[in-house]
């Protein structure tokens, strides 16, 4: 991946320098969260100057986020080593700026867990999160807060995600009050008016006051993304953010997307079980299996060549609208394994229908097909 | 636009609270009839309209300690700073505000005895009442600019309002809850033209001991034990049965909401603690305890409320603690703390507002509980020595063997008060639970739909439907009849 | 979860319960304002020597933490002091006054249940029948109805009025029955403070019984019973009861802990000399030491009762061992 060949030295504000390799660097024991928190905190200051250099908005570095599995009191005095949910481990990858990349995998893959990652929403328990070249884990509280205006997101369910008890108005202009952006009402007013019709909820004046129960799910999630975009945030994880929706008003939700990525300059993350989505929106595809990313690269380029088996596998079943086409669908064997006791060698190989006897002992890396895509297959090199 | 049912609303209410709050601190003797046997002689005063209206102007009207006029007006004060600091759109309003606080300011200055030697709990003041009127003008003309400067927060409120107003009128036993209400509130407010509050002096005796009834006004409840007017006694007692169960209730529900809420948000140890605590309270039985407590502070009207305040919480803060967990694991909260909000305030901007409704109608179930709770304390004789309650009654008619005669009149009228307001309040706090929640609206369809297969009649089913609704309410959850308001233990 | 683990930590929370009140019990006669030597011995003539007595007698000169020592001591070995009403120990005052009690509480407590729930079955059963709604709207009056109160009518009525049964007390003072003629004096004696006693509680139980069937009977299953074309009685006593009784038995059980208010009122309305009577007697005379032991006793019954029902509770729902 990206990152994966040259080595990388950048001083962080603290004074402390921090090295960012492909290889694993600065690994924090899972049973320290945060283990690398004194020191080199990231100030408030330091978050304002930052910018973007390279093009590239988010670096994540070895990315790892376990969770314990709680075990009774007795267990856990006999037991030698605790166990982990092993929801992302070792992920690498860039976001750039302005363009909308999708996650695909499975449901319990590590997918959604990445996205709240990125907002600290979870607290990654090895790696790095570089947003601007800042490291996102050493944000101090209020960093934190500044940060939070510059990154949101939107859930699956809309029916969920906002306060029934709230008007439009209120939701729209939450973020604003907490972030204390506007200094009067004048001004809140016109930024969540201006949120709402961007959101093509028009004219904006007739949605004001009225309650999230008074909107059809598809208004909705238009709500959640004006709440989203009122504060003109760099980043937006979207997650799932049409699975719930009827199937007609999808489309729509997605255009907007798109036209907000290019008019408002947003990056997106779109989270996604459904790789037909993601082909339709993204610039790029992350194929992720079991926590880890198997396949990454232009969207076209993933869908036209893909070289993971499992991403194969996953394009086979997309619909074609020609009933005539003769297509080969691959249909995976077994359940997603457990992800406490990941398999050995590659992840994949229990499920694989093109798995060799090395894929058992063999991790496989990434392998460089061309350009930006890259897949982890040893069968590739 | 304004809306013009609020300017109603707003038109009706104003006077409608002026006179509450005035008649709560009328003062005491201005009855609009007249016993003189009770006077020694030539002192009987006149009962007269001019004595009636002048008691509006007496100083005795509106006399709050200084220190909560004081408090009211530093908080007046900064509510409106904030507001025209903030630039919140209705300016006029804060202004306002600005102005009640000075009104406040100058009340409380003059309550606490001028600026030589003022007093924090003072409550002189001979304009009392014209402080009063001035504040609630000032409140009145606060929401109309309030209302002025957010016209459409206004149609909302006015909209949702007049919703939850259809609904309930809707419920008639809410309806008939709110209408002995209203009569049991009439009854006390209006006791100083009701009764002379000299008949319950000791020395003034209207008839023999025990006398039965007789059609002489003082007369229609007959005499107590020591021959006083027990009409006069009972009218008298609806007021600190009612006040000392809204005021137990207030502590309570702010007790136990806030106990809920910090339990039901705040995970892991903290959760743990509070928990503890709410089921240790929970399994002292409240009448021993509250009779310890009672015996060892005294029996006062403010020691009452407050230990039926601090025994009783624990129900609510159950009820609101399940509740919070329910809306802590909704998605919203999450999206409030993604764009960084603190924990105060999601738990006032969201977990509040979801938990309210459950809080409001529970709190109005607490009131019954509170009021029987007083009755029962009184009834053993810890009460406020000092005023008649009907608990108070019921003890002396007890410790005087009224039960041995019988003297039905001095018995019944008590205890009936007191079943027909803890039902009342029963009756709406079970109204509202239905109204503000649509989950049990659901579930009283699904009734219907019972109903329907049963294949009554359908003027039973009319007659019936009330009854339905009763138990429904109360059964609100099977388990929230003895968690909630430890039914039994009274 | 195995049965033992279930138990344990059922008994184990009871316990803790237990400490956890016997040391609020501790506390609150010690925030109490004033001196607890003071407040321990009776009101009026206090002199010193007595005083000092008093607190060398309750450990009240040590430290904090070593009277906590020795009220545990004291408190395990059933020992609470000396009433100053009647100048003997406490135990023994109150150990002659239990009997009495569990006698009102546990007839009162039987008629509760069966009427309660009997009526509340057939009230939930035909929901909307007439029956329903009266015995409804009667239960509710029953429930927002002060006990003593009830009481105070019952009296009225069926002792001064009618005068079927005695006013008060346990037996005629003087008369020295036997035998056949000691029980029905009894019986007439407990009639009416255990009908007060059950009429507190019989409303509360209807409705819960109530709701509890109308709860169960839109169940899917309760359907499919009717489905199969069972008869109503059937339906009634094979499928509904068993699942209705489960919520209700448990808070008759809890609610039996807290019998102690109910049991205050009536027996002192009715002069009935248990530990309710006691409880007020011993308030009158602020008898601190007797109301210190029937607070505790009262607060260990409400968990012991809540032990019970969870142990009723695993017996019954067989999904508690899942």
């Amino acid at each position: 991946m990206a990152g994966d060949e040259q080595q990388t030295t950048q001083a962080t504000p603290g004074g402390e320098s921090l090295t960012v390799t492909g290889g694993p660097v600065d690994r924090r024991a899972p049973t320290e969260p945060g283990g690398t928190y004194d020191g080199g905190r990231v100030s408030t200051e330091d978050l304002a100057t930052a910018d973007v250099t390279d093009g590239v908005l988010y670096k994540v570095r070895d990315l790892e986020v376990y969770f314990p599995i709680h075990q009774s009191f007795f267990k856990s005095m006999v037991a030698t080593e605790k166990k982990y949910v092993k929801a992302v481990d070792r992920v690498s990858l860039d976001i750039k700026q302005g363009e909308i990349l999708a996650v695909v995998g499975e449901s319990g893959c590590g997918k959604t867990t990445i996205g709240r990652t990125l907002l600290r929403l979870e607290e990654a328990t090895g790696g790095h999160i570089l947003y601007k070249e800042l490291p996102v884990e050493r944000f101090t509280q209020r960093t934190l807060r500044e940060y939070r205006k510059k990154a949101q997101i939107i859930f699956q369910d809309p029916y969920n995600s906002i306060n029934p008890k709230q008007t439009i108005f209120d939701i729209v202009a939450e973020p604003l009050e907490v972030s204390g952006l506007v200094s009067g009402e004048h001004e809140k007013e016109e930024r969540v008016v201006k949120a709402i019709s961007e959101a093509g909820l028009r004219p904006a004046t007739e949605y004001l006051y009225r309650y999230p129960h008074e909107l059809s799910g598809g208004q909705r999630q238009r709500v959640c993304i004006a709440g989203a975009t009122v504060l003109d945030p760099d980043m937006i994880v979207a997650d799932e953010p049409v699975a719930s929706l009827d199937v007609s008003i999808r489309n729509d939700i997605l255009k907007l997307m798109v036209d907000q990525k290019e008019t408002l300059g947003v990056t997106y993350l779109f989270i996604t079980h459904d790789l037909s989505l993601a082909w339709v929106i993204s610039d790029r595809i992350a194929v992720m299996y079991l926590g880890r990313i198997v396949e990454i690269g232009d969207t076209e380029e993933v869908v036209s060549n893909p070289k993971h088996p499992y991403t194969k596998a996953l394009i086979s079943v997309i619909p074609v609208p020609d009933p005539l086409a003769k297509r080969e669908h691959v249909i995976l064997q077994g359940e997603t394994p457990n992800p406490v006791d990941i398999p050995s060698g590659c992840r994949f190989h229990p499920r694989c229908p093109e798995a060799i006897d090395a894929c058992r002992e063999i991790e496989p890396t990434d392998v460089h097909i061309g350009g930006d895509h890259y897949a982890a297959c040893i069968r590739l090199t | 636009m304004i809306p013009r049912r609020f300017v109603n609303w707003l038109l009706l209410w104003t006077p409608v609270v002026w006179l509450v709050l005035t008649l709560c601190t009328y003062p005491k003797n201005r009855p609009l009839i007249i016993d003189p046997q009770i006077y020694p002689p030539g002192e009987a005063p006149s009962a007269s309209f001019s004595s009636l209206i002048g008691g509006f102007f007496a100083p005795t009207v509106a006399n709050y300690p200084a220190w909560i006029l004081v408090l009211a007006a530093v908080c007046v004060v900064a509510l409106g700073a904030v507001g025209l600091v903030r630039r919140r759109k209705a300016v006029t309003m804060n202004v306002m505000l600005l102005v009640m606080g000075a009104v406040f300011a100058v009340w409380g200055l003059d309550a606490g005895g001028g600026l030589g030697g003022w007093q924090a709990g003072g409550r002189l003041g001979e304009h009392g009442w014209a402080f009063q009127t001035a504040v609630v003008v000032l409140a009145a003309l606060c929401i109309y600019f309030w209302a002025r400067a957010n016209p459409e927060r206004a149609a909302l409120t006015t909209w949702n309002t007049h919703q939850i107003w259809r609904l309930y009128r809707a419920n008639w036993q809410g309806m008939l809850g709110l209408y002995i209400m209203v009569f049991f509130g009439l009854l006390a407010l209006l006791a100083p033209f009701l009764a002379d509050h000299m008949m319950l002096d000791p020395n003034s005796q209207v008839g023999t001991t025990y006398a039965p009834p007789t059609s002489s006004y003082y007369m229609w409840l007959g005499t107590d034990q020591v021959g006083q007017s027990v009409l006069a006694e009972f009218i008298w007692s609806a007021r600190i049965s009612l006040v000392v169960g809204l005021l137990a209730t207030a502590i309570s529900t702010l007790l136990g909401a806030g106990i809920g809420i910090a339990a039901g948000f705040y995970g892991g140890w903290q959760s743990e603690v509070w928990m503890r605590l709410t089921d240790a309270f929970l399994v002292i039985p409240w009448l021993p305890l509250a009779m310890v407590l009672a015996a060892a502070w005294g029996q006062n009207f403010w020691m009452i409320i407050l230990i039926i305040g601090i025994t009783s919480w624990p129900g609510t803060a159950r009820v609101v603690r399940s509740d919070t967990l329910r809306v802590r694991e909704l998605q919203f909260i999450e999206r409030a703390r993604a764009i960084g909000s603190s924990n105060g305030h999601i738990m006032t901007k969201h977990v509040l507002p979801n938990v309210f409704p459950l809080i409001f109608a529970n709190t109005v179930l607490v009131v019954a509980i509170a009021i029987l709770s007083e009755t029962t304390l009184s009834f053993l004789g810890l009460g406020d020595p000092l005023n008649f309650s009907w608990g108070t009654m019921l003890h002396y008619a007890w410790a005087n063997g009224a039960a041995g005669l019988p003297a039905w009149w001095y018995l019944l009228p008590p205890g009936i008060a007191i079943v027909l307001v803890v039902l009342a309040f029963t009756f709406i706090g079970t109204a509202f639970d239905e109204v503000l929640d649509p989950k049990l609206r659901k579930r009283e369809e699904s009734d219907d739909r019972a109903k329907k297969r049963g294949g009554k009649s359908p003027e039973v089913a009319v007659a019936a439907a009330g009854g339905a609704v009763t138990a429904a309410g109360l059964g609100a959850g099977p388990a929230a009849g003895p968690e909630t308001d430890k039914g039994g233990d009274r | 979860m195995d049965k033992r683990r279930y138990f344990l930590k059922k008994i184990a929370n009871a316990v803790l319960t237990i400490v956890l009140v016997a040391s609020f019990n501790f506390a609150l006669f010690r925030i109490l304002p004033g001196d607890p030597a003071r407040l321990l011995l009776p009101k009026g003539k206090q002199p010193p020597e007595a005083v000092e007595k008093q607190r060398k007698a309750f450990n009240l000169d040590k430290p904090l933490w070593q009277q906590f020592i020795y009220y545990w001591g004291d408190t395990l070995q059933g020992e609470f002091g000396t009433s100053f009403s009647e100048k003997r120990p406490v135990s023994e005052v109150v150990a002659e006054r239990i009997w009495p009690t569990v006698l009102l509480v546990g007839v009162g407590t039987i008629f509760a249940t069966l009427i309660g729930m009997i009526s509340g079955v057939f009230a939930g059963w035909r929901r909307n029948g007439t029956f329903d709604v009266v015995t409804t709207n009667l239960g509710m009056v029953f429930y927002s109805m002060p006990t003593f109160w009830f009481g105070l009518l019952m009296i009225m009525l069926f002792a001064t009025e009618l005068q079927w049964f005695p006013t008060g007390r346990m037996e005629e003072p003087g008369a020295d029955l036997q035998g056949w003629d000691q029980i029905v004096s009894l019986v007439k004696h407990l009639f009416l403070p255990a009908f007060t006693f059950a009429i507190s509680y019989v409303g509360e139980y209807h409705i819960i019984m109530r709701s509890s069937i109308t709860g169960v009977m839109t169940e899917d299953f309760t359907l499919t019973a009717r489905a199969k074309g069972l008869s109503d009685n059937k339906v009634l006593w094979k499928h509904v009861m068993p699942n209705a009784l489960l919520p209700t038995v448990t808070i008759v059980m809890m609610n039996i802990g807290f019998v102690m208010s109910g049991a205050i009122l009536s027996e002192t309305v009715f002069n009935w000399p248990g530990l309710g009577l006691l409880a007020y007697e011993s308030m009158e005379k602020r008898d601190y030491p007797v109301m210190q032991a029937v607070f505790l006793i009262a607060s260990i019954a409400v968990i012991l009762a809540n032990l019970i029902a969870d142990i009723m509770y695993y017996y019954l729902d067989p999904r508690v061992e899942s």
